[in-house]
């Protein structure tokens, strides 16, 4: 689907009703959430303000906030998809040429459970949209993002002029918070997708008499009074004199007040135990306005956090586009419509370096177990991470790693590579592989997608092959989305040729010429894993291992004649 | 309306935030550890404190200011009251002494007896008048400085007495007891020379009276040093000073420098010749000029130590009238 047409389909029943204050311009939600500790968050924030952190108020609060709910477990799937790589990797934000460091683990915990509601999916999906579709409103939220990133740097770094001056820094950081509600307010009025809270929000603030008084602050900060001036210039073109044309104190700003006053002001304030200086009277000022809007700013945590998510999602795609790859919003349907994946690739191929192979994969039903089959090096793994991570993708509402696709939701994910032998493990290969099977009926919801690799690999065949199709006939009675890899050619054979398990669908390694993989995916089940081919590439045929142990012995006799000389 | 930091057009709710914030009931992170009313309390005392301490420098300040005015009034009404008496020409009496001294430190002249001096007892008579009297060697008399150094070692001698009290003759017992007269000093002496005042008197007294030293009076705004113009003034022989600046002639001797021949005896006297000169101050005019030499091998070696010096000058005045009143 294009992307205009997504826009326009997404963005219309998705816009959030504003009727009500927007008190957290929550971008997750179509209904608006605390998701960070408000209160521990102000506290911190105050803090801050006050005197400054060595960092870590913006992270803390993001990494303990709490997600919407959802059926998603993050442990049956996150390291074999390398997560938290993959949004490392692809999840770069660049504006103006710089990336910023964006709050990894958020994100991780953000993808790793996305919502069990349909309607948060679909609340993102269209912000996601309207921000790919829109220019403008990116622009907006990148120059948003990029004003809560200094707001985060100067809050939590009382470094440079700060150091000295707390007046001069608390007056910055009150700068970059009007820059923050003037623009939610003002460069998110024509978004039609949740983007709008960002408006409704940023106006509300704006009617408050806190951003009043702040922007009243800043102003007697700027502009206490504005002296027209005449300057005379020489002939050497050095200046020779000043002449004043007029003085006009801005009388209508509510902080200013005449030069006694303000003198009265400083005595009163060295009697009420403070210092005796006009920095004091500002920072009397200024604690009253944070004050005032101090509650205004916590959201602006979780906010930077919503951003990151969909700058990072944008970002995915443009790198993805950069390498020639298109992504998509894919369509959303029911478990028993059929799936497709049209130039689904890999994206942890592309961030190493690897152009990937785009491939298209399409079953009749998403209910349904496929077994896939193929030689070795024929791309089944890659597969398998594409399959899961575009599915998670889907799940958070952002792009997949696919020019178009139609998916179903799915309640779960387990997902199950080849798993590394381990120091610390207790039993052997095969005992390690029950054990995987043994977790993933405990964790396995109805209707969720399972992903297995070269499952019971670790046995014999005949023997494997008996637990792989009791797994596959009871995986059947759960109704999973399932992919699963094997190398028992002949026992998949067996059972496409059976036909005697509901729902089973078999997808097979294309060969080009030479039987070389074309990493495309057909049905079918493969006739050879082609191992010959692998052993000559890697060197191990019956004249290569030879000419290695002649070598060998050569080797040896000479050093045996060296020594007795 | 309960800070000054608010104002009449902020919004109330601002407005008691900020007042809030000044009245310390929002304890700020980092704040001070003392209770702000405590640290209010401490400082109102502090302020209190300075102000007395202020008003207390200030009003000692004024208190100095005020008592330095009137030790310079007091100075100043002290030197024109005795000032207030002298008429200009009387204050200038210094500069014509200095003046006509100069003069006769030059060549001799030769021997001078004015007309009015030779009259019966016409010298006694104008030796009678207000004087100023000064005794030095030639050449200090060269410039006003050197006479005030010579001034300042000339006091009243046995010449000056035997000038005022003619000896009856220069014998030596007759002289001798004049001699020892002065010699003795004190009010015996001050009191057959009363109407002679020192030339030092004046050098030393009138400078108080010109204007110079009431613009120091005037300038000096530290105690201490109208302490020091104080002491000065009253150290100053003022009365003398005023009878010195009234002085109508100017009786002088000058000490010529010795040739060099014959013994010097051991009160330093020894053959040399002395001017002795006696001036009108009022018209400059000189009314005696006289040279003479002096030489005391006749003195006998008895009084000789003691009294060669004494002895000479009273013999020295014993010529100078006899001499006037050869002139006749």
């Amino acid at each position: 689907m294009i992307l205009q047409d997504l826009v326009s389909t997404l963005s219309a029943p998705s816009r959030p009703v504003v009727s009500e204050p927007v008190l957290v311009p929550d971008l997750l939600h179509p209904v608006p959430m605390w998701r960070i500790d408000a209160e521990h968050t102000r506290l911190a924030i105050a803090l801050a303000f006050a005197a400054g952190v060595s960092g870590g108020v913006f992270s803390e609060a993001l990494d303990r906030a709490t997600v919407a709910p959802s059926t998603w477990e993050p442990a049956s799937f996150a390291n074999d998809l390398f997560l938290q790589q993959f949004v490392t990797l692809c999840f770069k934000v660049t504006i103006d040429g710089q990336q910023p460091v964006l709050a990894t683990s958020h994100l991780v915990k953000l993808l790793a459970q996305p919502p069990s509601d349909p309607a948060t999916v679909m609340h993102r999906r269209a912000i996601v949209a309207e921000l790919a579709g829109s220019p403008e409103l990116r622009q907006q939220l990148e120059k948003l993002y990029t004003t809560l990133c200094r707001f985060r740097t100067l809050l939590e770094g009382a470094t440079g002029t700060g150091k000295f001056d707390a007046n001069r820094r608390q007056l910055d950081v009150l700068v970059l918070v009007k820059e923050v509600i003037d623009t939610a307010a003002e460069g998110f009025l024509t978004a039609r997708s949740g983007l709008s809270r960002l408006a409704a929000f940023g106006r509300r603030v704006q009617e408050s008499e806190p951003y009043r008084s702040l922007a009243d602050l800043l102003r007697y900060d700027e502009r206490l009074a504005t002296l027209s001036l005449k300057v005379r210039v020489g002939a050497d073109g050095r200046i020779r004199g000043f002449e004043i044309l007029s003085i006009h104190e801005d009388e209508k700003n509510p902080f200013v007040s005449s030069p006694l006053r303000r003198w009265f002001g400083k005595l009163e304030l060295y009697i009420r135990g403070f210092k005796f200086s006009d920095g004091e009277v500002m920072a009397r000022l200024i604690d009253a306005v944070f004050e005032g809007i101090q509650d205004e700013l916590v959201p602006f945590v979780q906010l930077l956090g919503d951003a990151e998510l969909y700058l990072g999602a944008l970002g995915f795609a443009d790198l993805a586009r950069a390498a020639g790859l298109p992504v998509c919003l894919p369509e959303l349907g029911s478990a028993d419509e059929p799936r497709s994946l049209m130039g689904l690739f890999n994206p942890l191929l592309l961030v190493h370096g690897v152009k990937p192979v785009p491939c298209d994969i399409t079953t009749d039903r998403h209910a349904s177990t496929v077994l896939v089959t193929g030689p070795n090096s024929g791309g089944k793994t890659r597969l398998l991470q594409s399959i899961g991570l575009a599915q998670l993708l889907a799940q958070a509402g952002l792009f997949i790693p696919a020019r178009s696709a139609s998916l179903a939701l799915a309640p779960g994910l387990v997902m199950s590579l080849i798993e590394e032998t381990r120091a610390d493990q207790a039993e052997g290969r095969l005992g390690t592989e029950l054990l995987r099977i043994r977790e993933l009926f405990e964790r396995l919801p109805p209707g969720a997608m399972v992903i297995l690799d070269e499952l019971c690999s670790g046995t014999n065949p005949s023997e494997g092959e008996e637990i792989f199709e009791l797994v596959v006939r009871m995986l059947t009675r759960l109704a999973p989305q399932a992919f699963i890899t094997t190398h028992f050619l002949q026992f998949a054979a067996r059972l496409e040729r059976e036909q005697n398990i509901d729902d089973l669908r078999f997808l097979q390694v294309e060969l080009g010429l030479e039987h070389r993989p074309t990493y495309q995916f057909k049905p079918g089940v493969a006739s050879t894993s082609l191992a010959a081919h692998a052993a000559s590439r890697l060197g191990v045929t019956r004249d290569q291992l030879l000419s290695l142990i002649d070598r060998n012995t050569l080797q040896a006799q000479a050093k045996a004649r060296g020594s007795r000389t | 309306m309960s800070t000054f930091l608010t104002t009449s057009r902020m919004d109330p709710a601002l407005a008691r935030r900020i007042e809030a914030s000044v009245s310390g009931r929002k304890r700020k992170a980092g704040g001070p550890l003392l209770s702000p009313r405590l640290v209010a309390l401490v400082r109102v005392g502090l302020v209190v404190g300075l102000a007395f301490l202020g008003y207390s420098a200030v009003s000692a300040r004024r208190g100095a200011k005020q008592e330095i005015e009137r030790t310079r009034a007091a100075l100043l009404a002290t030197v024109q009251a005795q000032a207030a008496s002298l008429t200009p020409e009387e204050r200038s009496a210094v500069l014509r002494a200095d003046s006509s001294l100069v003069k006769l430190a030059g060549n001799y002249e030769g021997d001078l007896v004015a007309p009015a001096l030779r009259g019966t007892d016409a010298l006694k008579k104008t030796l009678a008048r207000p004087a100023m009297y000064v005794r030095g060697p030639l050449g200090a008399f060269a410039n006003p400085a050197r006479i005030a150094e010579a001034a300042a070692t000339s006091a009243k001698d046995s010449l000056l007495l035997c000038l005022m009290e003619p000896p009856a003759s220069k014998v030596e017992k007759v002289l001798l007891g004049t001699v020892r007269t002065a010699y003795t000093g004190g009010t015996v002496l001050e009191d057959r020379t009363s109407n002679v005042r020192r030339l030092q008197d004046a050098i030393v007294g009138l400078p108080l009276f010109a204007p110079a030293w009431s613009d120091r009076v005037r300038a000096a705004e530290d105690p201490a040093e109208l302490a020091k113009l104080r002491k000065e003034l009253d150290r100053a022989p003022l009365d003398r000073a005023k009878k010195a600046a009234r002085a109508e002639i100017l009786i002088a001797a000058l000490d010529e420098p010795s040739d060099g021949g014959g013994p010097t005896e051991i009160d330093g006297e020894r053959a040399h010749g002395i001017r002795v000169v006696v001036i009108d101050l009022t018209s400059s005019a000189v009314l005696l000029r006289m040279r003479k030499l002096v030489d005391p091998t006749w003195i006998s070696l008895a009084k000789k130590s003691e009294y060669a010096s004494g002895l000479d000058s009273c013999g020295l005045a014993f010529e100078v009238h006899e001499s006037v009143r050869a002139a006749k």
